[in-house]
């Protein structure tokens, strides 16, 4: 308590007697954005910019769940393929236009133009034709995205896709004002050129420095958006975070070191680690010959002590049974059971090896893999750690080290690999988000080359499924299938650290890690 | 001198053109691309981007491209920081580790010079052991150990001054003292040497020979030739300098350009790591020259005809 009271105090010299007049959010940020046109972004870290600055059709609660945005509601027709969205009439851009249904067209259009090269286009291939448009093979205006009239638009789908709303949510989903995006070309996104329909238009930003913020009056719900001013920090260096959250320069630390959690513990409720939608795991290459045995592969992950890893290496994390993270929506039950799991660690390392003595592999007559992952203590620390746990059954690991951007260029190049680093973050919270990575179709995220026709079956199967009920089964039975075979390994899931002002209210820790600003409010300090 | 000067910045035309081109090709020889990264991006996404940056050409038609660019005044887009022309990023960034750099270089020079002088004045007596013992802490001491050490004390603990960020001269205070720090004990260790060596000198002696008063002694003589190791060690330090340092960037979230010596390679942002190796190869030919410029005013024996 008297801990509290003392950050708070501090928070008050430091903050509020710098900013008597008005109150600012000073919010801390992973980094700066690539870029301002939210059609070109990809990280949580610039999602939350533009959660703020943009409303779409449908938004992000205070707990990040779907509700509406700048569609007041919506119809699906029975088949699921085609959406109506109602827009409000009172939705208005910050220079005051009336948002349209034709800026949602100019959005989606220009999100699918080849010529524009959206990182993220393929988060909205579920539209009709998205993908043709994508790729150049159709024309923009052959996108299933209609505008019926001012304030009616119609959005068919390839096929029904259950979690469409939930992929809305993602930036790619929000819209552009048509008018100053034609009349600016690229230089729409400077400040002053900017005009947003969320709850904060763009004042200014200095590369490295802050993006600062103003509440959008015409923003529909403006009046229920409490804060006037918002200051976003980028912060390359963690730690450095960390020091000005402590002087009380900033309200929010977005991500935390994990070596610091046992000292930041001391803040008690101002420290929040919850479950991410994210996992970390290894990928198997199921064409090398040694790995090609699902045994073995089974064996490997069955001796794995994640306890151990998420205690030592990586605190705060969950060990990881499954591939999709808890907490996913539409994931009734979450994910199936793996046997394995219910036995104690001993037991587990036990039956490993009695399967790897079948196939002739033991501690006296080793296998000698190789494991690839990106530089970075953390990870090195967990190759090693896995390395011994491996050792124990017979197989002995050489190591291929690389910076960030060579390994993964290798891994989608489809190199030569056996077993690689890898983790995966959700766009959207669906299971689909997770076990599409090892339909066999998808070369760029299949980093082990897992082909199995009943797996892409029930993917197909799950595609086609109304019933959200009977759908989350016939996921579940695929992950079941992958569990089974273990092309990847999952080894942990992630948990989002932050370090909350107790002067900051409403925050509400979620599994998607959003927060956008509208739902948050400061409390009146005593200097004022 | 003009005449040699003029020489000198012809040289330098071709040496940076020579780092220019090998840059270019020695960056494209590391595996991985500005668009490689955790989450991969679809086949047909990344083929899109690469055309829009024109990486699907050959590699010496890029080569020539950028080239061309170059000599119209244009660095290119920075593939990390999509809204910006690399040379709107450096403008930005360039003047803030020029202040923090520059500040810290005058704190060095002054404070430095002024302390080797000293201890060697006092050699073996007190003074200099305490300012030799100074030095030698100072140049162990890295930057990253001293900076959080001083946030500790002077934000965290004191509250006297900002921990992080840019703009106002409290916030410049302690960055400037992490980065000053090593750099006043390599001056002074180095003046120190110098000062005593030119106090040996023959020139000296018979300045004091004939009774010429020690201020002056020290002061006008002395100082002139003990100055000279000290000013060729600083014109490649301030390049160093003045480009900012990743280090301190990062430990007060200063937004220099230090940072992108270090991130635009991992990231691959081509026209990035062009466009600092430019700067920093530019600065180091310049100083050098400023160096050797000046050698020829502190050193009568040179001179450049």
């Amino acid at each position: 308590m008297n801990l509290k009271f003392s950050i708070a105090l501090l928070f008050s010299f430091n903050l509020l007697a710098s900013t008597a007049n008005a109150q600012i959010f000073y919010r801390g940020n992973d980094g700066d954005p690539e870029t301002m046109d939210h059609q070109g972004t990809s990280t949580t870290s610039e999602a939350r910019l533009m959660d703020d600055l943009y409303s779409g059709l449908v938004d992000v609660s205070d707990n990040a769940k779907v509700i509406p945005g700048t569609a007041e509601r919506w119809e699906i027709s029975p088949d699921g393929e085609t959406y109506t969205f109602f827009l409000r009439a009172d939705a208005r851009w910050s220079n005051g236009d009336k948002v349209t249904a034709h800026d949602f067209v100019f959005a989606f259009q220009r999100l699918m133009d080849p010529a524009k090269a959206a990182k993220y286009a393929t988060i909205l291939y579920p539209i009709k034709n998205a993908e043709k448009v994508n790729t150049g093979k159709l024309e923009l205006s052959e996108l299933g995205v209609k505008a019926i009239d001012e304030t009616t638009l119609e959005i068919e789908l390839e096929r029904a896709t259950p979690y469409f709303l939930e992929q809305l949510t993602h930036t790619t989903g929000k819209p552009l004002h048509k008018k100053s995006v034609l009349a600016l070309g690229d230089q729409f996104v400077k400040p002053g050129n900017m005009v947003t329909n969320g709850a904060y238009t763009l004042e200014s930003y200095t590369l490295n420095s802050r993006i600062v913020m103003k509440k959008n009056p015409y923003f529909f719900d403006a009046e229920n958006v409490a804060i006037e001013d918002l200051h976003y920090i980028p912060f390359e260096d963690r730690s450095t975070c960390v020091r000005a959250w402590e002087a009380g320069e900033i309200h929010i630390c977005s991500d935390l070191p994990a070596q610091d959690l046992e000292r930041l513990a001391e803040y008690e409720d101002a420290l929040q680690v919850v479950p991410y939608l994210g996992t970390y795991y290894y990928s198997l290459n199921v064409e090398d010959e040694f790995l090609s045995d699902p045994e073995i592969r089974q064996a490997m992950s069955m001796v794995i002590d994640r306890e151990f890893l998420t205690e030592q290496i990586w605190p705060g994390m969950i060990p990881a049974k499954s591939l999709v993270p808890p907490g996913v929506n539409n994931y009734l039950e979450g994910s199936p059971k793996t046997p394995y799991f219910e036995m104690s660690m001993l037991d587990r390392e036990d039956a490993a090896i009695e399967i790897m003595a079948k196939k002739g592999i033991s501690k006296d007559n080793p296998v000698t893999v190789e494991l690839m992952y990106n530089s970075g203590e953390n990870h090195k620390n967990t190759a090693t750690a896995i390395a011994d746990m491996w050792s124990e059954i017979g197989i002995n690991i050489t190591y291929k080290i690389r910076d960030a951007a060579a390994h993964y260029a290798h891994l989608r190049d489809l190199g030569k690999v056996q077993i690689a680093r890898a983790g995966w973050i959700g766009d959207y919270s669906d299971p689909q988000n997770f076990l599409f990575l090892l339909e066999s179709h998808n070369t760029g995220f299949n980093y082990a080359r897992y082909d199995n026709p009943d797996y892409d079956g029930l993917m197909l199967k799950a595609a086609k499924e109304l019933d959200l009920e009977k759908r989350a089964q016939i996921l579940s039975e695929a992950e079941s299938l992958i569990m089974r075979d273990t092309p990847f390994l999952p080894i942990f899931y992630y948990s989002s650290f932050t370090l909350v002002s107790p002067q900051l209210e409403n925050w509400k820790s979620n599994v998607l890690n959003k927060n956008p600003t509208r739902f948050l409010s400061l409390k009146q300090g005593g200097a004022n | 001198m003009l005449a040699y000067a003029f020489k000198r910045i012809l040289t330098i035309i071709p040496t940076l053109f020579a780092i220019i081109t090998l840059t270019f090709f020695l960056m494209r020889i590391a595996p991985g691309g500005p668009f490689d990264e955790e989450r991969p991006l679809a086949p047909s996404v990344l083929e899109n981007i690469r055309a829009s940056y024109g990486l699907d050409k050959p590699l010496i038609e890029q080569y020539f491209t950028y080239i061309g660019n170059l000599l119209k005044g244009d660095l290119g887009p920075s593939f990390v920081y999509r809204d910006k022309q690399v040379q709107e990023v450096l403008a930005e960034g360039l003047p803030i580790s020029m202040a923090l750099g520059g500040t810290a270089l005058l704190l060095a020079v002054i404070i430095g010079v002024l302390l080797g002088s000293l201890a060697a004045l006092n050699q073996n007596k007190r003074t200099d052991v305490a300012i030799v013992t100074f030095a030698t802490f100072g140049i162990t001491t890295p930057s990253y150990v001293v900076a959080p050490i001083l946030t500790l004390i002077f934000a965290l603990t004191f509250s006297l001054l900002p921990a992080t960020g840019w703009g106002t001269p409290a916030q410049m205070v302690l960055p400037v003292i992490s980065l000053a720090l090593p750099q006043i004990a390599i001056v002074t260790r180095l003046m120190r040497g110098s000062m005593l060596e030119s106090l040996k000198s023959d020139h000296i002696r018979t300045a004091r020979a004939y009774g010429l008063p020690t201020s002056q002694v020290v002061g006008k003589h002395a100082m002139r030739s003990a100055l000279l190791p000290v000013l060729s060690y600083l014109g490649p330090a301030a390049a160093g300098l003045m480009t900012g340092s990743i280090v301190i960037e990062q430990i007060f979230n200063l937004p220099g350009i230090g940072r992108y010596f270090v991130t635009s390679a991992l990231n691959r942002d081509y026209t990035m790591v062009m466009g600092t190796v430019i700067i920093v190869a530019t600065l180091v030919l310049v100083f050098n020259l400023i160096v050797d410029l000046l050698y020829s005013v502190l050193d009568p024996r040179v001179r450049y005809d």
